[in-house]
């Protein structure tokens, strides 16, 4: 007689799982990077499988060498890092400057955390931080930028001069701003957001509220100019960001009150990085980071209350 | 605040086949093993020996305390065994074992002269009715005089745990005179304020056909109401329930009939009007028969202490090579059993079957979806960590005790973390850790 194989309930279960909500994110990541090499040349590809192959490297090494295992992890972890750190630098970005991003991504970032979803910071925000804190003013070249002096060619320093003449939002949507691979395209990011989010891997409250936290900010203390909030909120990366890298499942709260104070310090943060601009294209994942960096407390203090709690006997 | 009814998800099921489901008539072949103890409830005292002969619907056991039932005998026949086994939740208890004979004797009560509560009373705890959800106790329990002061809403439920299940919806449907005079009847005996039938399943036609019986009975329609519930839950909702309906807040450790709220479902009141209509005692309840390894589903009334191999020559497995295993009780909170063999006793209410699917364990992506779906809104993957960690003191702060056993959360995980189970096991630790 054949034996029966018993397993715990439930017996069905939702028809997703890790690996499916990463298939999800990576379909959207290597579509925008496909539209960012139709924009901004072939550099992009040449980036990414730089990243890509870097990743992997440091993942192997890192297994080999400490956790004495051959082999990479099966998970689809790093290559999300890799394709969002491409998404994340400038076309011109030096093309050792991923490996030094992946090697802080990978080793400090994820793997010294413990791994897979064990991280405090986002891997691929952490590397990028830390490969244009190292090079300084150089890292502004980076990203393509013209002289024709449209607001849109390079759009961070125009924001930190104050000078937001001639912004036209078209040249956002056809690739024609100097700013990150990823975010070359608005359509692109919107489309890419919004198929996430009907997919169900990421939750609309997120972007959202970052989104208008950062708005009102750029609204409020710029003389309630509705033009210069714009220039805010799209010559800045924050509407990838907050898409694709602020609803990280690991490094962002999960009860809601948790995740409108960490969708205000962003916001909030990103604004005042932004218009000092303190590192160029990493001004808003140095606030991304910051963000990061509350999110255990935040999920230690505040905690849902269960039912029941706080009733003594029944009410 | 609307509470528990927003959360959680909703599983479709094999709906459909079930919704056109006839009752189908199953021949049984083996010998019946009714067991003496299931659930929370204390074990029966054996009134048989083996080789007496039985008739259908003869006493074989007696409770011994307030939280064990009577037992019939489900058919004639002769006791072929009474022996400590195993029964199908996993426990150990006594079963008292009968072949079947051709004779079709019967043995039931004698009418009642007069519907007094305590002749009622006195029927429910004889006719041997058991809760057919959470700790499965003898239906008469929760009426027991001490709590009976504070009577205030009767719920009955007619609808059934998750998508897989649908005897109580099939009952509303087929025998509305019986649970309305059922209802009718606990209403008597627990002085409650009002009757409030809870539908989810084809809600206008359940509601309409009670309604129109409720008028034939000439019941007071003042008393009575209808709720249409946005969630079901599997296992111990009548807390949940208590809240949605009452918005009392009792906690999980506590029972709602202490404060007043009284739980019953379709089928308790059908064994209850049939104790004290047509003088039957209560030997068989209502089984669904679903799930995708079926060729096709239905719904059977089940003789206690059927085998579950007599289901299976009626409803034939669709593939053998997926076939892994069945359970009872729901796909959602179910125990999965490891043999043809397993009895189906008349405290549950459905057996089903999944095909064969494995999955692997993945450590968590803090995503948030457990937190999100938990109708007690604990966080599972909180609790899940104290429970590998052993940490029961602070699994305890943040509420294990809480935990209903639904089963939502290891269904929405992407990780496929065995959540329900370990919060499960953890919770019965801590509560017999405080026991003892
Ligand atoms: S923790 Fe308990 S009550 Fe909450 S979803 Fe999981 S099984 Fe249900
Ligand atoms: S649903 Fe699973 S993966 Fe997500 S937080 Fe809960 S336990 Fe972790």
């Amino acid at each position: 007689m054949r034996l029966f194989k018993v397993g715990p309930s439930p017996f069905v279960k939702k028809n997703n799982s890790v690996k499916i909500l990463l298939e999800h994110m990576i379909l959207v990541l290597l579509a925008l990077c496909v539209v960012g090499a139709v924009f901004c040349g072939y550099r992009v590809l040449i980036l990414l499988l730089i990243s890509l192959v870097s990743a992997f490297v440091f993942e192997f090494l890192f297994n080999l060498v400490v956790l004495d295992k051959k082999g990479l992890d099966d998970d689809l972890s790093s290559i999300v890092t890799a394709i969002m750190f491409t998404l994340i630098s400038g076309a011109n970005t030096p093309l050792y400057m991923p490996v030094i991003a992946m090697f802080v991504a990978i080793i400090i970032v994820k793997m010294l955390f413990g791994g897979f979803a064990k991280n405090i910071f986002n891997p691929a925000g952490s590397g990028a931080v830390v490969s244009i804190s190292l090079f300084g003013a150089v890292a502004s070249t980076w990203l393509t930028a013209g002289i024709s002096g449209k607001f849109a060619e390079n759009p961070l320093n125009n924001i930190a001069t104050g000078n937001f003449a001639n912004f036209e939002i078209y040249d956002f949507l056809f690739g024609k701003a100097g700013t990150i691979v990823g975010a070359v395209c608005l359509i692109a990011v919107l489309a890419g957001g919004l198929y996430l989010i009907i997919m169900g891997v990421i939750d609309f409250k997120i972007p959202l509220m970052a989104l208008l936290s950062f708005a009102a900010v750029a609204f409020l203390l710029n003389g309630f100019d509705f033009n210069i909030m714009l220039c805010y909120l799209i010559g800045s990366p924050v509407i990838f960001v907050s898409f694709f890298m602020l609803t990280d499942y690991t490094t962002s709260p999960n009860s809601f009150l948790g995740q409108l104070i960490y969708c205000l310090i962003f916001g909030i943060s990103a604004y005042f990085l932004v218009k000092y601009n303190v590192l160029y294209s990493g001004s808003v994942l140095l606030a991304l980071i910051f963000a990061n960096a509350f999110t255990p407390l935040l999920d230690r203090v505040i905690r849902p209350r269960y039912f029941g709690e706080g009733v003594k006997y029944g009410q | 605040m609307a509470f528990a009814n927003i959360r959680g998800v909703f599983i479709r099921g094999s709906r459909k086949a079930l919704r056109n489901a006839k009752i189908a008539e199953i021949k049984t072949s083996a010998n019946f093993c009714v067991p003496l103890k299931y659930g929370m409830a204390s074990e029966s005292k054996p009134l048989v020996s083996v080789g007496e002969n039985v008739k259908k619907g003869s006493v074989i056991a007696s409770p011994i305390d307030n939280s064990s039932a009577f037992i019939y005998s489900p058919v004639c026949g002769n006791v072929v065994a009474v022996d400590k086994r195993i029964n199908s939740n996993g426990q150990e208890s006594i079963v008292i074992e009968i072949e079947p004979s051709t004779s079709k004797a019967s043995l039931y009560f004698k009418p009642i002269e007069e519907q007094t509560k305590s002749n009622l009373f006195g029927r429910l705890v004889e006719c041997g009715s058991v809760d057919t959800w959470g700790k499965r106790l003898p239906s008469y329990k929760k009426y027991l005089s001490a709590n009976i002061r504070k009577a205030q809403t009767l719920i009955v439920k007619l609808y059934d745990s998750d998508g897989f299940v649908y005897s109580n919806c099939f009952i509303a449907k087929n025998y509305a005179k019986e649970v309305a005079l059922g209802a009718l009847l606990y209403l008597k005996i627990s002085n409650c304020d009002e009757v409030v039938f809870t539908v989810f399943d084809e809600q206008d036609k359940i509601v309409s056909q009670l309604k129109n019986e409720l008028l034939n009975i000439g019941a007071d329609l003042t008393k009575i109401r209808f709720y249409r519930i946005s969630r079901k839950y599997p296992l111990d909702e009548e807390h949940l329930l208590a809240k949605i309906i009452t918005r009392k807040t009792v906690r999980i450790e506590h029972n709602v009939e202490d404060f007043g709220v009284f739980v019953e479902s379709a089928q308790t009141c059908l064994n209850f009007y049939n104790a004290v209509y047509k003088n039957e005692p209560t030997i068989s309840s209502f089984y669904t028969i679903s799930g995708n390894t079926f060729k096709n589903a239905g719904v059977v009334d089940v003789l206690n202490g059927t085998k579950a191999l007599d289901i299976f020559s009626e409803f034939k497995i669709k593939n053998k090579e997926k076939f892994s295993s069945f359970a009872l009780g729901g796909a959602m909170a179910g125990i999965a059993q490891v043999s043809f063999e397993a009895e189906l006793p008349i405290s549950q209410t459905s057996l089903v079957s999944f095909e064969d699917k494995i999955y692997s364990e993945l450590p968590c992506i803090n995503c948030g979806k457990c937190t999100k779906v938990c109708p007690t809104r604990l966080e599972p993957m909180a609790l899940d960590t104290y429970a590998e960690e052993k940490d029961f003191g602070r699994a305890k702060k943040c509420g294990a005790e809480a935990c209903i056993n639904c089963g939502l959360c290891s269904y929405v995980c992407p990780a496929k973390r065995n959540l329900a189970q370990r919060i499960s096991d953890m919770k019965d630790n801590i509560i017999m850790g405080r026991t003892m």
